[in-house]
């Protein structure tokens, strides 16, 4: 299987003195394509720290991400954000829906952004999947949170990216939602062949998952 | 008390943007308060001044009066000073030449010691002191003090002339460049007067000011004065009120006061609305805040408190800054503008210092006032903010579904965070618009100013104009007056012939004034005079198009009922003139008079003449040649300065004639306007400016409360060069909608103002065009500031990285 994902001693410093946290301590991970991987640690172990960097979304203070061979950090501002957006798709704890425009356009919102036609076919696809077909019109305001997060997958996925990071994507659901909407992200990156990368502190969630990589103080241990 | 100040410090402090948006705010506030009051302020006191300057210091002057009446006026309280001035005879001579002796309190009266440009005032029988023309008039090229002159004078029309030699002891300085020169005097010593008349001949004409405590008025003062008189055996005949400094000295200003009154409250309105709203953005953001103020056991008192305290330290900071940037701002455009009317009128005493310390106290407490009154709503709202609030700026809790597009980019995007926060972008467009408003209104009227239009209403035709200088009620020399100067005929045939041999004269036209007076109850003239302009069918016409007729009339009704039209509308009523009022008058031109019965058909706006008839009922008065009020004299433009300097030669020995130019008229109307610009455009920057605030808080508070949703447009793959382009296309909307909103109140509020303004004949205000340049340039400034600020706005935020904004 190709490798899609790879990191070499990661670091991420915050502070100086002595409000100096290392939040990632020289991570090396490597993660192949269509891997479902799971990441678990405590509160405050660098796991989200981790993940950020893993989508661009924040600078390591040390170490490369190589993304199918391409140093992510290399890459200028803005290129970084156009690879970004077609390469990986992020799922957030809280959501993160834009307010002002409703389900469907947050949905093909990244397409847009990218400047590429909507594959209306594809989009719908997932919008069936993902049982949210009657809510298109709905401002994200409007709807229940396991709703809301069933939209940030849809967003997620229409883009066709490679990798998919969630963070915590079940954290501000209750039991039931949560199973459903990780059964749908998983049924999805399956149906998909996206590789999916998620933080969780479920361990239920970390069993179905092929791989969990576990973080303590900012350290892979196993 | 003390924690709630550390409280509102503490909050300041952390709002530093908002902050600091609001004590520009303060500071723009106070400076146009400042501004504003310290130009109503000066102005008052110059007038003040100048009123002084231009008609003497004196409330009164009781003509030809005795010592023992002298005696009796100094036992009065009323009087605070009281100077003489008399005859000391009449010179030989073909001009009006006459000595007189004034002693020091009437000189200072009547600006003579600030008018001596040489020497000393006279106190030797053998001293004189007089203006150039009058010793050139004696045949003395380029008087020196210390030359000597021989007059022969007389002391009344029984005496003999008796030959005088004096020495020029100063020199005054001429009271004005044109030829006008009304009467040549020559001041001489007490002692001189003594030497030429017996004691018990001895008549006074005696300047008084009145004390401080007599309370007078416009209305009232003649009458008072007259009393007063008649208290110390002065007949009512013998007195003569210096109305214009009265009315000056004694007018509050009202006028003044009440404009800037006006834009004062309309100030306090605008940056009261300004700081409202940047208060109320940043507090709707904080309210969480104030919750948790509100658990930890504040109540709503201690919690209007703490606002109040943000409020105020802030006003603390901004108002003295502002104050002391309006006294500076204030002081050198009221300096620069004084510097430009002396140009103008070199009589003008610049008043420089416009500040007056009560002045600024007040604009203090309306510049506290102001901010008080923006904080009350922030204050409630506080004040009401309950502990587990959680309120969202944004947010669009009223509408639940949206239609939406199927392709979603930037633009869609833009359009969707506008339309979801319609009242935010329609408040941010209103204020900014409004702010534009006056902008357009003003340059409604400022861009309107015609210089050569207002040029041409003095100098109607050709290149110079040369014109009676009369007064119509001057007591004391009488031989000003209209009726006395049209017996004189200065700009009769003989003048005409001699100005037609001017080399380069290309045209000559004349029009006739006449003398009116009204008919007392025996059927003779009384002494009241009024002016009456003779129109022909051209120039009748060109008034009658102008803004400001009242009555309808043409030439040909008014010259078939040999009607008569009244000359200024706006003063009609005022002097009780009314249409179809019949005028029973005498009409003088000086060579002959004739009876005139007429009925008023109207009024012009503004001729420059009480009255007008036509022609054709001038012709059926059969009135003997003459009446000569007005000659225009034509040429090329390069050869105004010849023929200008051989008409001042023709007229170097007429009285009461006066020259203009039309270039000169051009350049003090030119002069005038660019004044009135800068006053204009001083008030609406700063206005624009405080508008702009505005508009930069929304903007900075709208994007850092939507810092998160960028941070997630990121993360989804927005570019930054596509947030950029975002928030300039916001920007953009922003621009067009402020744009639209200010021309589509200030348009037409400015052509109303422009066809009032011409209706009262403001300045050159004549013919209406869109000042499209202004407004051009309005629009630039506004792009340009508003690309600026979403450009430092979308790069302070891009400094964070996406991550962070988003956890926000």
């Amino acid at each position: 299987m190709d490798t899609i994902l790879k990191t070499e001693h990661l670091c991420k410093i915050y502070g100086t003195g002595n409000n100096l946290v290392n939040a990632v301590q020289d991570v090396n991970l490597s993660i192949e394509q269509g891997e479902f991987v799971t990441i678990v640690g405590k509160s405050g172990s660098g796991k989200s720290t981790l993940l950020h960097m893993l989508g661009g979304l924040d600078h390591p203070t040390s170490g490369s991400i190589f993304i199918r061979d391409q140093n992510l950090f290399q890459m200028k501002e803005e290129e970084r954000a156009v690879f970004r957006r077609r390469k990986i798709g992020f799922v957030f704890q809280a959501f993160n829906l834009i307010s002002s425009i409703n389900v469907w356009e947050n949905i093909v919102l990244p397409i847009g952004l990218d400047g590429r036609q909507v594959d209306e076919v594809f989009v719908e696809d997932i919008i069936k999947t993902l049982g949210i077909e009657n809510k298109l019109h709905n401002l994200p305001n409007t709807l229940s949170g396991g709703q809301q997060q069933r939209v940030a997958i849809a967003r997620a996925i229409a883009s066709k990216p490679d990798i998919i990071l969630a963070d915590e994507p079940t954290g501000n659901l209750d039991s039931k939602t949560s199973d459903e909407v990780v059964g749908l992200l998983k049924m999805s990156v399956q149906k998909y062949g996206q590789t999916l990368i998620m933080i969780t502190h479920d361990e239920d969630i970390a069993q179905i998952a092929d791989r969990t990589i576990v973080i303590e103080d900012g350290k892979v241990v196993r | 008390m003390k924690t709630l100040t550390a409280v509102a410090i503490q909050n300041n402090k952390k709002n530093k943007t908002r902050s600091i948006l609001i004590i520009i705010a303060i500071v723009l506030t106070t400076i146009l308060l400042t501004i504003i009051a310290n130009y109503c302020y000066g102005i008052i006191k110059n007038n003040r001044e100048h009123a002084g300057d231009y008609y003497g210091v004196y409330h009164g002057m009781y003509r030809s009066i005795s010592q023992e009446q002298i005696e009796q006026m100094e036992l009065r309280s009323e009087f605070s000073k009281i100077g003489r001035m008399a005859y000391a005879g009449e010179i030989e001579s073909e001009r009006n030449m006459a000595l007189y002796w004034v002693d020091t309190v009437t000189m200072q009266m009547m600006n003579m010691e600030n008018l001596l440009e040489k020497g000393t005032m006279p106190e030797k029988t053998d001293e004189i002191i007089a203006n150039r023309s009058f010793f050139e008039q004696l045949g003395i090229e380029n008087p020196q003090v210390g030359d000597e002159v021989t007059l022969y004078s007389r002391i009344d029309n029984k005496s003999k002339f008796s030959k005088n030699k004096f020495k020029i002891s100063g020199i005054i300085q001429e009271q004005n460049t044109q030829l006008e020169q009304k009467s040549y005097i020559g001041y001489v010593s007490q002692k001189f007067y003594n030497d030429q008349t017996e004691e018990d001949t001895r008549y006074y004409n005696v300047y008084f000011q009145l004390n401080d405590a007599v309370k007078i008025n416009y209305d009232n003062a003649e009458q008072f004065i007259q009393e007063l008189g008649k208290k110390c055996g002065i007949d009512e005949k013998q007195t003569i009120i210096n109305s214009y400094y009265i009315m000056w000295s004694t007018d509050p200003g009202i006028e003044t006061i009440v404009g800037g009154s006006i834009l004062i409250l309309g100030v306090v309105v605008f940056s009261s609305v300004v700081i409202y709203n940047i208060f109320q953005v940043g507090i709707v953001q904080k309210i969480q805040e104030y919750g948790k103020i509100k658990a930890l056991g504040a109540t709503k008192k201690q919690l209007k408190k703490i606002v109040q305290t943000e409020g105020i330290i802030l006003a603390f900071i901004g108002v003295p800054i502002g104050l002391l940037l309006g006294c500076i701002i204030g002081n050198l455009t009221f300096a620069w503008i004084m510097e430009q009317a002396k140009m103008v009128d070199s009589k003008l005493e610049g008043t420089t210092n416009i500040v007056s310390i009560p002045i600024l106290f007040i604009v203090i407490i309306i510049a506290f006032i102001t901010v008080r009154l923006a904080l009350e709503k922030p204050m409630r709202m506080v004040a009401k903010a309950s502990p587990v609030e959680a309120i969202r700026f944004e947010g669009n809790k009223n509408q639940s579904v949206r239609k939406g597009h199927r392709h979603v980019s930037v633009k869609e995007m833009t359009m969707a965070n506008i339309s979801a926060n319609k009242k935010r972008t329609v408040g941010t467009i209103l204020t900014m618009g409004l702010s534009c408003v006056l902008f357009v209104v003003i340059a409604n009227f400022v861009g309107n100013m015609d210089a050569e239009y207002s040029a041409r209403q003095n100098i109607e035709y050709g290149q110079i104009m040369i014109d009676l200088d009369y007064s119509l009620s001057d007591e004391a020399y009488p031989e000003n007056n209209l009726d006395s100067i049209l017996k004189e005929d200065p700009l009769g045939e003989d003048t005409i012939q001699q100005i037609e041999t001017i080399d380069g004269v290309t045209d000559i036209r004349v029009r006739k004034q006449l003398a009116m007076k009204t008919m007392n109850e025996e059927g003779k003239p009384s002494d009241e005079i009024f002016s009456v302009m003779v129109l022909n069918r051209e120039d009748f016409e060109k008034y009658r198009k102008d803004s400001g007729i009242v009555g309808d009339f043409t030439y040909d009704t008014v010259a078939e009922e040999n009607g008569i039209i009244y000359g200024y509308s706006y003063f009609m009523e005022d002097h009780d003139y009314f249409i179809g009022q019949n005028l029973d008058m005498r009409l003088e031109n000086g060579a002959s008079s004739c009876d005139y019965n007429g009925t008023i058909q109207g009024a012009f706006g503004n001729v420059g003449s009480e009255w007008v008839i036509t022609e054709e009922t001038y012709k059926q008065l059969g009135l003997k040649e003459g009446g000569n009020g007005q000659i225009w004299v034509d040429c090329k433009e390069e050869d105004v300065e010849s023929v200008k300097e051989q008409l001042e030669d023709i007229l170097l020995v007429k009285d009461h004639v006066e020259i203009n130019t039309y270039a000169d008229e051009l350049q003090a109307s030119q002069l005038s306007m660019k004044m009135m610009r800068l006053m204009c455009y001083v008030l609406v920057m700063i206005v624009g400016l405080i508008g702009f605030i505005n508009m930069a808080n929304t903007m900075i508070i709208s994007i850092i409360t939507r810092r998160r949703e960028f941070g997630m447009l990121q993360a989804i793959g927005m570019t930054n060069s596509q947030l950029n382009q975002m928030l300039q296309t916001e920007g953009f909307l922003f621009t067009i909608g402020t744009v639209f909103v200010s021309m589509l109140i200030g348009v037409p509020i400015g052509y109303g103002l422009f066809q009032y303004g011409k209706e009262h004949s403001w300045m050159g205000l004549y013919q209406y065009h869109l000042p499209w340049m202004e407004i051009i340039g309005m629009v630039i400034v506004i792009g340009i500031l508003q690309t600026i600020l979403s450009f430092i706005l979308s790069r302070n935020i891009r400094k964070e990285s996406v991550i962070s904004r988003i956890q926000y």
